[in-house]
């Protein structure tokens, strides 16, 4: 069983291995390697998003630069604990993620950047992914 | 008829029943409608049939307001006046619009849309317009196979109709060249109306032709029809015995200028995924070939449980499809840029990558088939995909006592003062702005639709421009306290002296004035029957 901070350690080292890529690396250890995929098969486009968080954290005062931190902080905005985050299919954690981004619109959860109304969920995707080391 | 001012002979006096100041919309409008009447009217146009800049540059004024507008730019002076630059775009008041509101210190329009609907039916044929049907969704859904944008509770679809449009100058220049009982007097400048006793009757017109001659038309009923400039001015400058002009006992006339507050760019709108499927939204107007003279166009208003709730005016917001960033899903791109430090300017590009993954399931699947970085929607787009847009707002102003015309020191050739313009935007108006681009946002969000940013320029008076929509100046109102016309467009305290005009808007809504100036006109002319009969 893997600590909290070895998950999102583990969840953070994968986020920037481009889709696809993932699932070719080499077998480790099955619970690693599903959480290493995870972030990197939702995002593909990881460029796009580092962009938004990027430009996010050049104003938040209250962004802070600690990975592990931002990441649980992530998992709690989209209420899922470590355990279902793991376990969930991509599809349907697509499909979680959309639902809470909705529910941040409609309860005026949002952030601007750089003028952009964006759900302060999204948002917060964006910044934990522009945080992880990349290639 | 068709005469010209030139060929009346100098210091002669004109009688008539009716004389009509103004050949635009409304004046036109009230000379057709009284044409066959067994009345006498004069209708006074200041210009000739075609444009003439000498004669345009008597519209010149004094601006002191924010926005650079100058008063010789945002109206024509000849026959059919600003009708021969106007776009064409109707639709009546909303009910909302002639309702108390409690934002709106000042008390509201003294009639209902029931009373004015009558007339808006006949309005449209007028304007040469389809059938009286503006906002009812499922009409047009069948119409034209139609499905809305957006079916939230916040923002609605509206749907006006475009006239061709009427230039009234050329369309109703026959009927009246044929009329026994209209004749319209050309190159025919008004310079004072002259009144009786305590200035509460208008006796007769002071008229001069721009070269200097001049001559009276006395008549039994005046109507002013000039425009919510002009008429203002007009009445400001018969001082002779009531010294703050006529009509304005109680310092209103010119006061409450508004006009629509336009912002073609507000904001943008990406889209996530292409909404080519929506093409009303992206066009001035559809042709409805199955409907005479139909032409519909579609726009996001808000519902009126979000004016109220928000205490904002009434706005609406139209798309402007914009050509699609390339170039964005370049990931290699992108994080070398961000390596040396630089961020992209617009993030639009970036959001709709980051956000279409998120609303596609096949999208991912799509990925892990084909082993590509790039999304479905970033790939395979067409050239003709609509995944962004401009957001045009055009609001309603909130009246405001302080923002008025008034008259100026400047002189123009007959010697008379002209126009000063003081247009004041209030805060409320800003604050309209920013809840129309949040709520467009917020429910775009709600139902990923796309992502909205929202035009840093909102919050200065500057970034609003006049949509040449001139309205509030003669207000109507029950009490001469409130305002300058009664319910009949009647100005309180003369008895023959009448106004049909954008001016008598209490409030001006969302929609463009055409119409209701139109309607209204209409219904000052039965009015004008009734009394002579």
């Amino acid at each position: 069983m893997q600590t909290r901070r070895q998950f999102l350690m583990t969840l953070i080292a994968g986020c920037f291995v481009p889709a696809g890529t993932a699932y070719a690396l080499p077998s480790k250890a099955s619970g690693h390697l599903s959480a290493t995929g995870k972030l990197s098969a939702l995002f593909g486009n990881n460029g796009s998003a580092m962009v938004i968080g990027n430009s996010y954290r050049s104003f938040s005062k209250t962004a802070s630069k600690n990975l592990s931190g931002e990441l649980a902080a992530l998992l709690d905005f989209i209420s899922l604990s470590e355990t279902d985050f793991v376990s969930m299919d991509n599809g349907n954690l697509l499909q979680h993620i959309k639902r809470v981004i909705s529910k941040d619109f409609e309860h005026g959860n949002v952030t601007q950047v750089d003028g952009w109304l964006l759900s302060t969920t999204e948002v917060q995707l964006c910044h934990v992914l522009s945080l992880a080391p990349h290639e | 008829m068709f005469s010209h001012s030139s060929d009346i002979r100098r210091e002669s006096v004109i009688d008539a029943d009716v004389c009509i100041i103004g050949a635009g919309c409304a004046g036109i409008t009230l000379a057709t409608e009284l044409n066959g009447s067994p009345l006498k009217v004069i209708l006074l146009e200041s210009g000739d049939l075609e444009y003439d800049e000498k004669t345009q540059s008597l519209y010149q004024g004094e601006n002191i307001s924010a926005n650079p507008l100058k008063l010789e730019d945002v109206r024509l002076r000849y026959f059919g006046g600003s009708t021969n630059h106007w776009h064409g775009m109707c639709h009546p008041l909303n009910e909302i619009d002639l309702l108390p509101r409690k934002e709106i210190a000042y008390p509201g329009w003294p009639i209902t849309l029931n009373d004015l609907t009558p007339f808006y039916v006949r309005a449209q044929k007028v304007c040469q317009l389809g059938p009286f049907v503006y906002d009812d969704e499922n009409y047009w859904r069948q119409q034209m196979n139609f499905s809305p944008l957006l079916s939230g509770n916040l923002l609605r679809t509206s749907f006006f109709q475009l006239s061709p449009p009427t230039r009234f100058g050329a369309v109703y220049r026959e009927v009246l060249k044929k009329s026994a009982n209209v004749e319209v007097i050309l190159n025919a400048n008004a310079l004072e109306l002259e009144s009786s006793g305590d200035a509460d009757h208008v006796t007769q017109v002071r008229v001069a032709h721009i070269n200097g001659n001049t001559f009276w038309v006395k008549a039994k009923k005046f109507v002013l029809s000039a425009g919510g400039l002009e008429t203002p001015r007009i009445l400001l400058l018969s001082n002779k015995i009531q010294k703050k002009g006529l009509g304005n006992g109680h310092d209103l006339v010119g006061r409450y200028y508004m006009d629509h507050l336009a912002n073609l760019r507000s904001g943008t709108l990406q889209f996530i995924a292409d909404q080519s499927k929506y093409p009303w939204y992206f066009k001035l107007g559809t042709k409805v070939n199955h409907l005479p003279d139909t032409t519909v166009g579609v726009l996001l208003t808000p519902s009126t449980e979000l004016i109220k709730k928000e205490g904002i005016t009434n706005f609406r917001i139209m798309l402007l499809p914009t050509p699609e960033e390339k170039g964005i899903d370049s990931v290699k791109s992108i994080i070398s840029g961000i390596k040396s430090g630089h961020i992209p300017d617009d993030l639009g590009g970036h959001i709709k990558n980051v956000l279409s993954e998120i609303d596609s399931v096949t999208n991912l699947a799509f990925k892990n088939i084909f082993h590509t970085n790039k999304n479905l929607l970033g790939a395979r787009e067409k050239s003709t995909a609509i995944t962004r847009a401009d957001i045009d707002l055009n609001m309603e102003q909130l009246p405001n006592r302080d923002s008025k015309v008034s008259l100026s020191g400047q002189k123009d050739v007959f010697g008379q003062n002209r126009l000063k313009l003081d247009w004041k935007i209030s805060e409320m108006d800003k604050k309209t702005a920013g809840k129309a681009l949040e709520t467009i946002a917020l429910e775009c969000g709600k139902y990923n639709l796309g992502r909205v940013r929202i035009s840093d320029s909102l919050k200065q008076d500057t970034s609003f421009e006049t949509s040449w929509h001139h309205m509030g100046t003669t207000r109507m109102s029950v009490s001469p306290t409130d305002g300058v016309v009664n319910v009949d467009c009647k100005v309180h305290g003369v008895d023959n002296l009448f106004i049909a005009s954008s001016s008598v808007f209490t409030t001006g809504g969302w929609a463009n004035p055409t119409l209701t100036i139109t309607a209204l006109s209409i219904r000052l002319a039965d009015h004008l029957k009734t009394l002579f009969s």
